[in-house]
C-alpha cells in the first residue's frame, strides 16, 4: 500500500490492518511522519517525536510478531495536545512559560492511550494556555485550516484538529473546556467528543477553567473516536474529579441506528442566529435522521439567556485564579491577547463568579428535566464557518461584527456549563467549501447514544470522506 | 452599572488585586469589563431572585454521581 493510502485510512480500518498483518506500525508511522512533513505551513504540531515514534513502532511491530496484540490501538499512531503531559516531552500548553517544561510522568489519558498500544507521534499547537478559540499562537505559530489556509481552524484544540483532518495522524486528543474539542472538530470537518464532566481523567493536564475542563477523543469518524473513548475513559484515583461510574464499550450501538430516538430541538435559540449555510446544513442532517426513524420534538428553555456571560465568567476567573503567579512573575512571556484575558479575569467580582456557577445548577435542572422528553438534543456545533487568521470579530449577520469569543461559544457553552456530553458530527460545507459540524447533545454518561447518532449518520452521509487537498 | 468603567476605575480594581497595569492595559481591560460586566450583572440579577435562594453553585467539588447515570 503506498504511503498516501496508508495515511487516508481511517483508525478503524488502520487498526483492523494491522491485525490482518496487512500493514505494519512501521507502515504507519512513516506514512504519518511523511504526511506530517506536508503540512508544516499548518503550524499543527508543535514537536515531532519521529526517531522514538519509529523506535515503537518497530516494537509494537515486534510485539505483533509474537502474537500479542494490545488491542484496537496497538500500533496507532496518534497525536496529543500539548497542554496534556507526556513524560519526559515538552509539554508547554502552546506558552512561553512552559517552554522547558517536561513531566516526569504522563497524564492518565496519554499513559492510557500507551497501555492500549497507541504512538503518541506529537503535541499539537493549540492557543496559548488553551485560553482562546482561535489557535493564533504568537508563539509557535498561527494554525491554519487545510480546507483553506488562510482561514483559521478554530481552538483551542485548533492543531489537534488540523492533524486529524489533513490525515497526519489516525486520530487526536484535544481539551475542551468552552468547546476547544468541538470547535476544532467542526471547523477542520471532523469527529470530536466532548465528554461528561467527570468522564475522563484531568490529571497531568495543564487546566484552563478545573470545573469546566474534560479531556477529549478527535478523529474522523465516529466509530474511530468511541475506539479511542475506550481507551481513556474510567474513573482515575489521581483525579478526584473523576466520577465512579461503570464505562462501557462504546462501540457496542453504532450499529443500532435511531429509529424512534427522540430528538429535542430548540429553534428559538439553537436555530436562531447562525449563518444561513450552517442552518440549512444543520435542518438537513436533521432530516436524514428523522428519514432514519427519529423524532423530532421541540423543547421550550427559559434559562438559555445568560449563558455566555456565565461562561466567560467562569473561564476567566478560574484561568486567572491558576496564572497568578507567573502573570506578576513574567507578564511579558504571555501573548497579548491571553494576557489581557487573564488581567480581566482578576477583575471579575466574586460575586460574579459563584452566581455564574449558580446558574450552572439552574441551566443543568432545566436540561436535565428536559431529557425527560427527549434522548439527545442536536443543534449547530458553532453558528459560523471558518474565519481569516487573524481575525478577532465575526459576522453572522451581515454588516453587523460581533466578537468571536461571544458568540463562538454560543452553542458549545450549554454543555460545558451543564457537565452534559456533547459530539460533534461533520454534517456539510458551505459555498465556499468550509466544513461545518452538528452538535449532539446528551444525558450524563451516555456518550453510547451520541456515538450511535453519530455513527447512524455517518452510515448514511458522507460528508466525514471528504479530505482537504493536501500536497502529497 | 449605570456608565461604563473608566481606565482610572479599571486601575482601582487591578489595585485591590495586586496587579499593576499600564494606563494602556487599564484602557484594553475596560474595553472587556464594559462588555462583560453589564452581562455578569444581568445574570447576578436573575440568579438572586428568591426562587432561586436553594440553588447552590456548582463546584469542582461537587460532580456527577451514580445517580445521575442514564436511565
Amino acid at each position: 500500500m503506498a504511503s498516501a493510502d496508508i495515511a487516508d485510512l481511517t483508525l478503524t480500518k488502520a487498526s483492523r490492518a494491522v491485525a490482518a498483518g496487512d500493514v505494519s506500525p512501521v507502515e504507519l508511522v512513516d506514512a504519518c511522519l511523511d504526511r506530517i512533513t506536508k503540512i508544516e505551513d499548518l503550524a499543527a504540531y508543535i514537536s515531532v517525536y519521529a526517531e522514538e515514534s519509529r523506535q515503537i513502532a518497530k516494537a509494537a511491530e515486534a510485539m505483533l510478531a509474537a502474537g500479542h496484540r494490545l488491542g484496537a490501538l496497538h500500533g496507532i499512531p496518534l497525536a496529543i495536545k500539548d497542554n496534556i503531559g507526556v513524560a519526559g516531552r515538552t509539554t508547554a500548553a502552546g506558552s512561553k512559560v512552559l517552554a522547558d517544561w517536561k513531566p516526569d510522568q504522563d497524564a492518565t489519558v496519554a499513559a492510557r492511550l500507551k497501555g492500549a498500544g497507541a504512538i503518541i507521534v506529537g503535541n499539537t499547537n493549540m492557543h496559548e494556555f488553551a485560553w482562546g478559540g482561535t489557535s493564533a499562537n504568537p508563539h509557535y505559530g498561527s494554525v491554519r485550516n487545510p480546507w483553506n489556509p488562510e482561514r483559521f481552524p478554530a481552538g483551542s484544540s485548533g492543531g489537534s484538529g488540523v492533524a486529524v483532518a489533513a490525515r497526519t495522524v489516525y486520530g487526536a486528543l484535544g481539551t475542551d473546556t468552552g468547546g476547544s474539542v468541538r470547535l476544532p472538530s467542526a471547523v477542520n470537518g471532523i469527529v470530536g467528543l466532548r465528554p461528561t464532566i467527570g468522564r475522563v481523567s484531568n490529571a497531568g493536564v495543564i487546566p484552563l477553567a478545573w470545573s469546566m475542563d474534560t479531556v477529549g477523543p478527535m478523529a474522523r469518524t465516529v466509530e474511530d473516536c468511541a475506539i479511542m473513548f475506550n481507551a481513556i475513559a474510567g474513573h482515575d484515583p489521581l483525579d478526584a474529579g473523576t466520577a465512579q461510574v461503570a464505562v462501557e464499550d462504546y462501540t457496542a450501538d453504532l450499529r443500532r441506528g435511531v429509529d424512534g430516538l427522540r430528538i429535542g430541538v430548540i429553534p428559538d435559540y439553537f436555530f436562531a442566529h447562525l449563518q444561513k449555510p450552517v442552518h440549512d446544513a444543520v435542518s438537513a442532517a436533521l432530516d436524514t435522521l428523522q428519514a432514519a426513524g427519529a423524532r423530532l420534538i421541540e423543547v421550550e428553555a427559559h434559562h438559555l439567556q445568560g449563558n455566555i456571560s456565565a461562561q466567560l465568567t467562569i473561564e476567566s476567573a478560574e484561568p486567572s485564579t491558576y496564572h497568578q503567579r507567573w502573570l506578576r512573575e513574567r507578564p511579558e512571556d504571555y501573548g497579548d491577547d491571553v494576557r489581557l484575558l487573564l488581567e480581566v479575569g482578576e477583575m471579575l467580582l466574586a460575586t460574579h463568579y459563584l452566581q455564574a456557577q449558580r446558574y450552572r445548577t439552574l441551566l443543568r435542572a432545566e436540561f436535565l428535566d428536559a431529557f425527560k422528553s427527549v434522548d439527545v438534543f442536536i443543534c449547530p456545533t458553532l453558528p459560523f464557518t471558518a474565519t481569516k487568521v487573524g481575525e478577532t470579530l465575526v459576522e453572522i449577520e451581515e454588516g453587523t461584527p460581533e466578537d468571536m469569543l461571544n458568540v463562538i461559544m454560543q452553542f458549545t457553552g450549554v454543555p460545558s456549563l451543564t457537565g452534559l456530553p456533547s459530539l460533534n458530527v461533520p454534517c456539510g460545507f458551505d459555498p465556499d467549501g468550509l466544513p461545518i459540524g452538528m452538535q449532539v447533545i446528551g444525558r450524563p454518561f451516555d456518550e453510547s447514544t451520541l456515538f450511535r447518532v453519530g455513527a447512524a449518520y455517518q452510515d448514511t452521509t458522507s460528508w466525514h470522506k471528504e479530505s482537504p487537498r493536501i500536497n502529497r | 452599572m449605570s456608565s461604563n468603567l473608566t481606565t482610572d476605575q479599571v486601575q482601582v480594581l487591578a489595585r485591590c488585586a495586586d496587579l499593576d497595569l499600564s494606563d494602556e492595559r487599564a484602557a484594553a481591560a475596560a474595553e472587556i469589563l464594559n462588555a462583560w460586566v453589564p452581562a455578569a450583572n444581568e445574570v447576578s440579577r436573575k440568579m438572586a431572585a428568591p426562587e432561586y435562594d436553594n440553588l447552590m453553585p456548582i463546584t469542582v467539588l461537587v460532580h456527577p454521581q451514580l445517580g445521575e447515570k442514564k436511565d
